[in-house]
C-alpha cells in the first residue's frame, strides 16, 4: 500500500496554496469579478493539463502565474470590451511583484481576514455593497443617497485602510509587506 | 499626475478611461515598489470579495492544510488508504457532483441577490430584462466551462478534496451552517416617514419616523403609517394591518387597508400580493383592502392597475382596471364583481381630514363652494351649523319639519323654506323640532 501522495495530489495541494496569489494576479489584470472567476477556472484546468511540465524543484506560484498570464492574454484577444487594460509591460511588472511575494500569501491572507472582520459601520456597509452584492459605485451611491464621487472616495479610503491594517499586523509579526 | 491610489481604486472599480489607464501603466512600470503596491491592492480587492462570499477559498485552504498535515502523518503511519487503487476518474466523479450542486446553489443565491438588487435599481420590467441578461451571461460562462475537459478542470480544484475529505479524513469538509444559509437576509426595504397613533407589533422594537422596515412580516395594530419604499413607492397603511414588504417593489398584504402611490419610474410595477390576489401598479395611485375573511377590494384613483387571482401559486389572467374603477374579489379569488368607486374608501393622506372619512367627505363638499351646506350634525340645543361659514346668512323659516323616528333614522324635509341673506359670519339656524337622526 503506497502511503506517499501521488503527483496529482501534490499538484492539487500546491495549486490550492497558490490559488489566492493566482486569483489576485488575475484580478489585477481583469478586475471584473465574474470574468476573473471564469479565468481562474481556465487557469486551474491549464495547470492540471501542463503539470507534467512543472519541475518540482522550482517554485510553484511563479509557474502558475505564468500560465495565468497566458490565459489573461488569451482572454483579452477574445474580449473586445476590455479596452482600458494594463499594457504588457505593466503586466510583467505585476507578475514579477507576485513572484517576489512568494511565501507571504498565508500571512497576508490571515492579516487581511482579521482586518475585514474589524471593519464596521459605513465602511463595512460600503464593502458589502461593493463586494458581496457586487454593486458598482454609481448604484451604491443611489442606494445610500450619496454622490458617486463620495462612494468612490469611501471605497478608496477603505481599501487603503485595509492595507494599512495588514501592514500593522504583519509588522507585529516581523513581516515586511 | 493623478494620485496613484486613486488610479488603483478607479481601476478596480472599472472607472478609468484610456488616459488614466495609461497613467496607471506608467506608474506601475516606474518602480518595482509601485508594482508591488498595486499587486497588494489587487489581492485585497479579490480577497475581500472571496471573504464576503462565504470564504470558500479559505474553506478549501483549511481542507488542504489538513491534507498536507495528513500527508506528513502518512509518512509515519498507515492511513489505510490505497491511493493508487483509486482512479482519477472515480475520484473526480464524486466531486463533480458536489461541485455542480455547490455551484448551482451559489448561482441560485447569487441570482436571488442580484434580482433583488435590480428591483431596487430600476423598473420591474427593466429589472426582469436585466435578470434575463444575467442569465444569458451565466449560460455563456457555463458554456465556456464545458469546453474544458471536465476531468482536467475538476481535477485541479477538487482532487484533493475528494481524496482527503472522502477517503483520508472523512467528514473533514467544512460544512455550511445548517441554518442561516437558506434564510433570506434582512434587507432594508422601506422607511417610515409619518405615523399617527401608530402601534406596531414588532417585538421589542419600537418604530419611529425615519426607521427602516425590513423584508419581514410586521403588524400595524393601531393608527396609520406612511411608508416610502426604496423604489419611491409611497404607501399609507390603516390599522389593523398585517403585511410584509418583500422588496422595494413588492409587498405581501395579509389584512388591512392600504393606499399606494407609485410616482417615480423606479416604483412602476409595485406589486401588492394578498393570499388570493396580485395587484400590479401600472399607473400611479390605487387602494387595496383585505378583510379578515380574505375578501379583497381594490380601487384605482389614478392611472391603471392589473388585478389577478392567485390560486396555489398560479397567477390567473389579469384584468386591467382604470382610474375610477373598483372591484371586489371573493376570498377564493373566483368571483370578481364590480363595485362603486368611493373616493373616501381609502385614506390617501395623513392629515386629520384625510384620515377621517366623514371629514374628508365634508371637505369634498365644501370644496365645491356651495351657498350653504348643512350636515345636520347637532351641536347641542338643536343648533346645526352651516359648514360654509363666512358666506351667507341662512334661516330655516316656517313650516320646517324634520321628522325622526329614532336614532339612525333618516330625516325628511317636509316643508318651509330656507332664506339666505347677503352677509353673515354666524350662519346658524335653529330647528324647532327634535332631531335625533343622522
Amino acid at each position: 500500500m503506497d502511503q506517499q501522495p501521488t503527483r496529482m495530489q501534490q499538484m492539487a495541494v500546491r495549486w490550492t496554496a497558490a490559488q489566492p496569489a493566482v486569483a489576485a494576479f488575475i484580478a489585477s489584470m481583469v478586475p471584473d469579478f465574474h470574468d476573473s472567476e471564469d479565468l481562474l477556472q481556465l487557469v486551474a484546468a491549464s495547470v492540471v493539463a501542463k503539470y507534467d511540465d512543472y519541475v518540482d524543484t522550482k517554485p510553484f506560484v511563479p509557474w502558475a502565474i505564468g500560465i495565468a498570464r497566458l490565459e489573461v492574454l488569451n482572454h483579452r484577444r477574445k474580449s473586445a470590451r476590455d479596452r482600458h487594460v494594463l499594457n504588457s509591460e505593466a503586466m510583467e511588472s505585476v507578475a514579477a511583484a507576485y513572484r517576489e511575494m512568494e511565501g507571504q500569501w498565508d500571512d497576508l491572507k490571515e492579516a487581511l481576514d482579521a482586518c475585514i472582520k474589524q471593519s464596521a459601520g459605513r465602511s463595512r456597509q460600503v464593502l458589502e455593497l461593493r463586494y458581496l452584492r457586487e454593486m458598482n459605485p454609481k448604484d451604491i451611491a443611489k442606494k445610500l443617497s450619496m454622490s458617486t464621487n463620495s462612494v468612490f472616495v469611501m471605497l478608496h479610503r477603505v481599501r487603503i485602510a485595509l492595507r494599512n491594517c495588514i501592514e500593522r499586523r504583519l509588522d507585529k509579526k516581523g513581516v515586511r509587506l | 499626475m493623478t494620485d496613484p491610489h486613486v488610479l488603483i481604486s478607479g481601476y478596480l472599480d472599472g472607472l478609468l478611461d484610456g488616459q488614466k489607464t495609461e497613467e496607471l501603466n506608467n506608474w506601475i512600470n516606474a518602480d518595482k515598489a509601485n508594482a508591488r503596491y498595486f499587486a497588494q491592492m489587487c489581492f485585497i480587492h479579490r480577497r475581500v470579495h472571496d471573504v464576503m462570499h462565504g470564504d470558500e477559498v479559505t474553506s478549501l485552504m483549511e481542507v488542504f492544510k489538513s491534507a498536507e498535515q495528513g500527508m506528513a502523518d502518512a509518512d509515519s503511519a498507515d492511513s489505510g488508504v490505497d491511493f493508487e487503487a483509486v482512479s482519477r476518474e472515480d475520484l473526480l466523479r464524486e466531486v463533480i457532483d458536489q461541485e455542480r450542486a455547490a455551484k448551482a446553489k451559489r448561482t441560485a443565491a447569487e441570482a436571488e441577490r442580484k434580482a433583488s438588487e435590480m428591483l431596487e435599481q430600476s423598473m420591474r420590467q427593466e429589472s426582469l430584462k436585466s435578470m434575463m441578461g444575467r442569465g444569458k451571461s451565466a449560460n455563456q460562462s457555463q458554456t465556456r466551462h464545458y469546453v474544458i475537459p471536465r476531468p482536467l478542470f475538476y481535477g485541479s480544484i477538487a482532487a484533493v478534496v475528494a481524496i482527503f475529505a472522502f477517503l483520508f479524513w472523512p467528514g473533514s469538509i467544512p460544512k455550511p451552517p445548517v441554518d442561516g444559509t437558506s434564510e433570506t437576509p434582512l434587507v432594508e426595504v422601506a422607511v417610515v416617514i409619518e405615523q399617527v397613533d401608530a402601534v406596531w407589533d414588532a417585538g421589542e422594537r419600537e418604530i419611529h419616523n425615519g426607521d427602516t422596515i425590513h423584508n419581514e412580516p410586521i403588524t400595524l395594530s393601531e393608527g396609520f403609517a406612511r411608508l416610502r419604499f426604496a423604489s419611491g413607492a409611497e404607501v399609507i397603511l390603516e390599522a389593523p394591518c398585517v403585511f410584509e414588504p418583500v422588496s422595494p417593489v413588492r409587498m405581501k398584504f395579509q389584512r388591512g387597508d392600504l393606499w399606494a402611490r407609485c410616482e417615480p419610474e423606479s416604483s412602476k410595477g409595485f406589486t401588492v400580493e394578498s393570499r388570493n390576489a396580485r395587484i400590479v401598479d401600472i399607473g400611479t395611485e390605487f387602494g387595496v383592502s383585505v378583510a379578515a375573511n380574505g375578501i379583497l377590494e381594490t380601487q384605482v384613483f389614478d392611472g391603471e392597475i392589473e388585478l389577478a387571482a392567485v390560486s396555489n401559486g398560479t397567477i390567473g389572467r389579469p384584468m386591467r382596471l382604470r382610474k375610477g374603477e373598483a372591484r371586489r374579489m371573493s376570498a377564493d379569488g373566483r368571483n370578481v364583481t364590480e363595485v362603486e368607486a368611493n373616493r373616501f374608501r381609502f385614506v390617501r393622506g395623513m392629515s386629520a381630514a384625510d384620515r377621517d372619512r366623514v371629514l374628508g367627505y365634508v371637505n369634498s363638499v365644501t370644496s365645491l363652494n356651495p351657498i350653504v351646506y348643512y350636515r345636520f350634525e347637532s351641536k347641542g340645543g338643536g343648533v346645526i351649523q352651516n359648514e360654509m361659514a363666512g358666506g351667507y346668512r341662512a334661516h330655516m323659516i316656517g313650516g320646517v319639519e324634520l321628522e325622526a323616528t329614532g336614532a339612525g333614522a333618516a330625516g325628511r324635509f317636509s316643508g318651509g323654506y330656507l332664506r339666505i341673506g347677503q352677509t353673515s359670519t354666524a350662519c346658524r339656524t335653529h330647528l324647532t323640532t327634535p332631531w335625533n337622526a343622522g
